[in-house]
């Protein structure tokens, strides 16, 4: 068998598979056990082996469990609610200020959290009674929050960017400083959707009335935490003190510090919060195992290659194809997951994007926000389904709910490609390298 | 085999792959305090060591590895499943608790067996890791058959339950 046609066979297969429900990672590590096996007999099976320890036995991937534990101890305290309590008294006078506080919430968490997913969960549990206070439109505020969730992985630290960085070869502790400025531009535009559209129609929300200024700050006092911690890991990879490993270590040492003391975080919440970190971790890297040796099969054939040829020769102005990319990415967001995604077309993507000129941290930023669209636009909407089903809303209500902030996200994402210097900037004052 | 016995071993692998799965959290927290204590002992003492690092990646993997069973039990795997739940009852079950762990029992039986060969071969040559620790690898690459052997014992189960619940309805 040649190895183009292993290759295909190999996809093909893994596509299959994937379709009749297989999980992901079964369905890459079958499919290039099997195609493996027949292209380059037993040998295939020995490098399968090796696999685990090569990926793992180093200190590459260190960061993502660690800051994935950091997001789930943060979910084990109430910093979700300060957060979001404090930007309601910030945001009370105006049209929709819930919704606006929801996304301002979801943004202040997302400094300390590394996915989408809990961002969401940690700000709803609170914001949604609110809307239910104050008769608001309650698909507006879960589209608000559904939406706004893009934040957590955008906010470094984020558990996106770590897997990017490593596959895209860049330097992870710039990648998560690219990401602060667009994080805000992100949650400033998201907050206009709901201000214009409850100013149209206060029945959707109204101000939630008058606070007083004293009340304003002294509720800043709630949200040290977060404060300290954002600081505390962005500081120290901004400023060259510690690399990506060492700030998630030193993070969850903090929160776990700051939760013990302060949040009365006991033995009980902090199993829950190691097992969930164990399950999850593992959850990505069996995909990583599986790609791996699935990019080892496919890589062997000369297909990626080809593709950065054709691309050379249609002789199209280097944005039209990072416009093509994205197009392609949202396209394939809808049906497959992020991480998958990532791990199958950054190897490829990559080299074209150098070739091209064009700088990959600026590609991780687009590449991030692309995949954050995918989870939330059905059929394959993780978090789409998680807002569904933890806040008891019919997909139908959610779908009118999400559309608006989803246009945005899309313009965002447009300016995001128009404009790299907003990405670019801020790391290219960073004083470290990490 | 009766279903008393399948219960009992339902029973004995719940509690050993949570044993695993929590043996793997704890990692993550020593992970935490490893990196930590080495940035301290950067700046405050001045005096970098290696043993932070090697730490680290030590409990990276075992992690990894030890979870896997734990994460098969509840199901945790991220799959595509627009497609399968169009499809009538039977066939979607039988894809979902047979196919599925079988492809998945392939895969890491040829993970837990090279594992297990790759480990014994580091044994045999007594190899050590390349830091100034010199770590002796074969207690290290040992857990990396352990913890796939572990979820292909689970795999296993859930095709053969797989297959009766096809039978019963």
């Amino acid at each position: 068998m040649d190895y183009n046609t292993a290759s295909l066979l190999c996809a093909g297969l893994m596509i299959f598979l994937l379709l009749i429900g297989v999980p992901i990672a079964y369905s890459l590590g079958f499919s290039s056990i099997v195609v493996g096996y027949f292209a380059f007999g037993s040998f295939a099976l020995q490098k399968a082996g090796w696999t685990t320890f090569q990926l793992l036995y180093n200190l590459t991937w260190t960061p993502l469990p660690l800051f994935t534990l950091m997001s789930f101890l943060i979910a084990e305290t109430q910093m979700g609610e300060h957060l979001f309590r404090t930007a309601r008294n910030w945001m009370s006078r105006l049209p929709g200020g819930l919704f606006v506080a929801g996304i301002f919430g979801e943004a202040g968490m997302a400094a300390a959290l590394g996915a989408s997913g809990p961002t969401i969960i940690a700000v709803g549990n609170v914001a949604v009674p609110e809307f239910r206070r104050y008769s608001y439109n309650k698909a507006l505020g879960l589209g608000a929050l559904t939406c706004g969730g893009v934040l957590g992985p955008l906010i470094p630290p984020s558990a996106t960017m770590i897997i990017f960085a490593i596959l895209a070869n860049v330097p992870l502790g710039r990648l998560f400083i690219a990401g602060v400025i667009p994080g805000i531009i992100l949650a400033l535009m998201l907050s206009i959707v709901p201000v214009v559209m409850c100013a149209k129609n206060p029945e959707l929300g109204r101000a939630a009335g008058k606070v007083s200024w004293r009340e304003r700050f002294s509720s800043l006092r709630l949200i040290w935490p977060i404060v300290l911690v954002m600081f505390g890991i962005l500081g120290s990879i901004y400023f060259g003190i510690a690399t990506p490993t060492e700030a998630g270590g030193v993070g969850c040492f903090i929160v776990l510090v700051v939760a013990v003391l302060f949040f009365d975080l006991r033995l009980k919440g902090l199993y829950r919060a190691i097992v969930k970190t164990a399950t999850l971790n593992a959850t990505i890297m069996i995909i990583l195992v599986g790609s791996s040796f699935f990019t080892y099969v496919f890589g062997s054939s000369t297909i990626a290659a080809s593709l950065s040829e054709l691309i050379a020769t249609m002789n199209l102005p280097p944005i039209a194809v990072i416009i093509a990319i994205m197009i392609f990415l949202l396209i394939l967001g809808c049906v497959i997951d992020g991480i998958t995604i990532m791990m199958l077309t950054v190897p490829i993507f990559i080299p074209i994007i150098t070739e091209l000129g064009f700088d990959p941290l600026w590609f991780g930023i687009l590449f991030v926000i692309n995949m954050e669209i995918a989870l939330i636009t059905p059929p394959m909407g993780i978090n789409f389904f998680l807002v569904r089903n933890s806040f008891d809303i019919s997909s139908m209500e959610l779908i009118k709910g999400v559309w608006p902030f989803l246009i945005m996200l899309v313009i965002f994402l447009a300016i995001t490609v128009a404009f790299p210097q907003l990405s670019l900037w801020l790391p290219g004052l960073m004083i470290g390298n990490s | 085999m009766s279903q008393g016995i399948l219960d009992k071993t339902d029973r004995v692998l719940e509690r050993a792959s949570k044993v695993f799965a929590v043996l793997s959290g704890v990692m993550i927290l020593l992970m935490a305090f490893t990196a930590s204590y080495g940035v301290v002992r950067r700046y405050l003492f001045n005096s970098p060591e290696p043993y932070s690092y090697e730490l680290s990646t030590m409990f990276l993997l075992w992690t990894f590895v030890l979870a896997l069973a734990y994460l098969e039990k509840l199901d945790g795997h991220l799959r595509v499943d627009f497609f399968v739940v169009l499809l009538p009852k039977k066939i979607k079950l039988f894809l979902l608790n047979v196919i599925s762990p079988l492809t998945g029992l392939l895969f890491c039986s040829v993970l837990f067996w090279e594992g297990l060969r790759a480990a014994l071969y580091s044994l045999e040559i007594g190899e050590r890791s390349m830091s100034v620790w010199a770590v002796p690898l074969f207690p290290v690459k040992i857990i990396i058959p352990a913890g796939y052997g572990l979820l292909c014992i689970v795999l296993v189960l859930k095709i053969i339950r797989g297959f009766l619940s096809l039978r019963d309805k």
